[in-house]
């Protein structure tokens, strides 16, 4: 089947790559890596995933930034996110929707969790394109 | 009240002093002595002959608050390493010059000028913070008179709430740190167990896989507990030591032997230039956290040379000092000086560079604990951006060593064998 949904997931520690990518393969996704912000951005300009997994905190951008630097640079063309963050504070909401990151989840995380909210996201997205 | 003054303070208690009264009679105090003042003082005995040693610039150092003492041309007399970071002059430079030529804070020089004339002191400072927000700012000023007689000098002492507000980002900062640290490893243990029991991996192979990552992240998160246990233990003085004579030249050796193994992949050459003879480095120290502390300060510098490069391992001794010297510099990507000031601080990562090797930021602080609490030892480091870094220790010989454990002993408790 050539229309797999394609998801970026960055972070810049390449275990949790490693499972967060494994889970969605076997749930029939198609993955592809990035391991910092600036490599997560120039991907994600180059082939339009449906969706990206992002680590917060990363060399040279972080995951805000890269975030931030999608939604702005590809108008309305937004790209749902989902971040995993290791941080000890919480990230204001403002933040979050602004960059369109629908969810944030805390490290530890459960790839399981991680599986049902892509499939929600990707989901509805799906819903919302084809009552559209 | 001199005599009263410098017999009550110590240097140690000096550089503790925050009080802004304190300082201001203090620095008074040596300032006079700095400029001559002593001279006229007939009762020789408030002269210890100790404080002759103290140079006015160390003892100003010490301070946090900015402090300027410029004449009545706004030419600088004496500057702290405060003042000179937060209205960004070279420390060094700084005698001699006009103030004015020396920073483009021109609201502080303008308040200056008319003290300097009219006595006028009703400036209120503005609000100023550095753009990362990390480097400590000022928001009071204060303007004094030093009359020594032959012309008056001015004193400026900068001071100010700021200090909290960066001790505030300095903790939030750490606990942002120290939960990175410890939820990373966490994190792949969780996600890979839960991946395993849900069947996600389908052969062998990749459960071992699986089973590899999970012990190696336990290491690393054991690792993480052992450095900050061993370093609160330390800071609590409870850690146990296991101090005998021992010669400085061999544990370098050995650990220079294992940090060899780091070098392979990058091809870096580490020299040794040994200016001592093997029997003059006698030291009284824990091997073990003697070996871990300077494998810290190698594999450092290992880890930010880029490929083809020279580490330089340089030990001497100051027998006038009683001193045994090690100095590893490399050229590497090098230490901003806005971040040298932090890098012994627990779970600091100096951001310019963060990129270039992954750590905790522990392994610093440790060393400095392990090197100054443990065997009152010195360290202290240099560094420039792009040009490489100089890490230099300094550890009492075995001869001072007598003099020097009752004072180790009294910051760590344990077996001093």
């Amino acid at each position: 089947m050539s229309d797999k949904k394609l998801i970026l997931v960055v972070d810049d520690e390449s275990h949790i790559l490693h499972v967060v990518c494994l889970k969605l393969k076997n749930a029939g996704y198609e993955t592809i890596t990035a391991s910092d912000g600036e490599e997560g951005y120039n991907l994600a300009m180059e082939h339009r995933p449906d969706l990206i997994i992002t680590d917060y905190q990363m060399p040279f951008m972080s995951g805000l930034e890269m975030c931030g630097k999608l939604c702005s640079d590809l108008g309305d063309e937004k790209i749902p996110a989902i971040m995993l963050t290791a941080r000890g504070f919480s990230l204001s909401d403002d933040d979050i929707a602004r960059v369109n990151i629908l969810e944030v989840m805390s490290k530890p995380f459960s790839p399981r969790e991680v599986l049902s909210l892509t499939k929600n996201i990707l989901d509805a997205d799906e819903n919302t394109k084809e009552a559209a | 009240m001199f005599v009263t003054l410098l017999n009550i303070f110590s240097y140690q208690d000096l550089t503790a002093i925050n009080s802004m009264s304190l300082i201001a009679v203090l620095v008074v105090i040596f300032s006079m002595m700095y400029l001559g003042i002593k001279k006229i003082t007939t009762n020789k005995r408030c002269v210890d002959s100790r404080l002759n040693q103290l140079e006015l610039g160390d003892v100003l150092n010490q301070f946090k608050h900015a402090v300027i003492i410029t004449d009545s041309n706004q030419n600088v007399i004496k500057a702290n390493k405060a003042a000179a970071n937060f209205l960004g002059f070279n420390h060094d430079m700084a005698s001699g010059k006009n103030l004015l030529d020396l920073t483009d804070n021109s609201q502080l020089c303008e308040a200056l000028v008319n003290y300097t004339q009219d006595r006028v002191d009703d400036f209120v400072y503005p609000q100023v913070m550095h753009e990362d927000g990390i480097v400590p700012g000022f928001n009071q000023v204060e303007f004094s008179v030093l009359d020594i007689g032959i012309e008056s000098c001015i004193m400026t002492i900068l001071s100010g709430s700021h200090h909290d507000e960066y001790a505030t980002k300095i903790r939030e900062r750490f606990i942002d740190r120290a939960s990175h640290e410890f939820r990373t490893p966490l994190a792949a243990i969780q996600a890979y167990i839960e991946m395993l029991l849900d069947g996600e991996a389908d052969d062998e192979k990749t459960r071992h896989a699986f089973y590899n990552i999970i012990q190696s992240e336990t290491k690393r998160l054991t690792s993480l507990v052992e450095k900050i246990l061993k370093i609160s233990s330390i800071e609590a003085g409870e850690i146990k030591t296991n101090m005998r004579v021992i010669n400085f030249d061999t544990l370098l050796d050995s650990v220079i032997l294992e940090a060899k193994d780091d070098c392979g992949a990058k091809n870096i050459d580490l020299l040794r230039v040994a200016n001592i003879s093997r029997e003059e480095s006698m030291i009284f120290a824990d091997k073990e956290l003697l070996s871990e502390a300077i494998n810290n300060i190698i594999t450092n510098a290992i880890k930010f040379t880029p490929r083809d490069n020279v580490v330089k391992i340089e030990t001497d001794v100051d027998v006038n000092r009683g001193v045994v010297l090690l100095e590893v510099s490399d050229n590497g990507v090098g230490i901003s000086e806005k971040e040298l000031p932090y890098i012994f601080e627990k779970f600091y990562r100096g951001e310019t560079n963060e990129w270039y090797a992954k750590g905790a930021g522990l392994g610093l602080s440790l060393t400095k604990h392990i090197i100054k609490d443990v065997h009152g030892g010195t360290i202290k480091a240099s560094s420039e951006i792009s040009m490489g870094s100089v890490f230099r220790i300094e550890l009492p010989l075995r001869s001072s060593c007598v003099k020097n454990s009752a004072r180790a002993s009294t910051h760590v408790k344990g077996s001093l064998l």
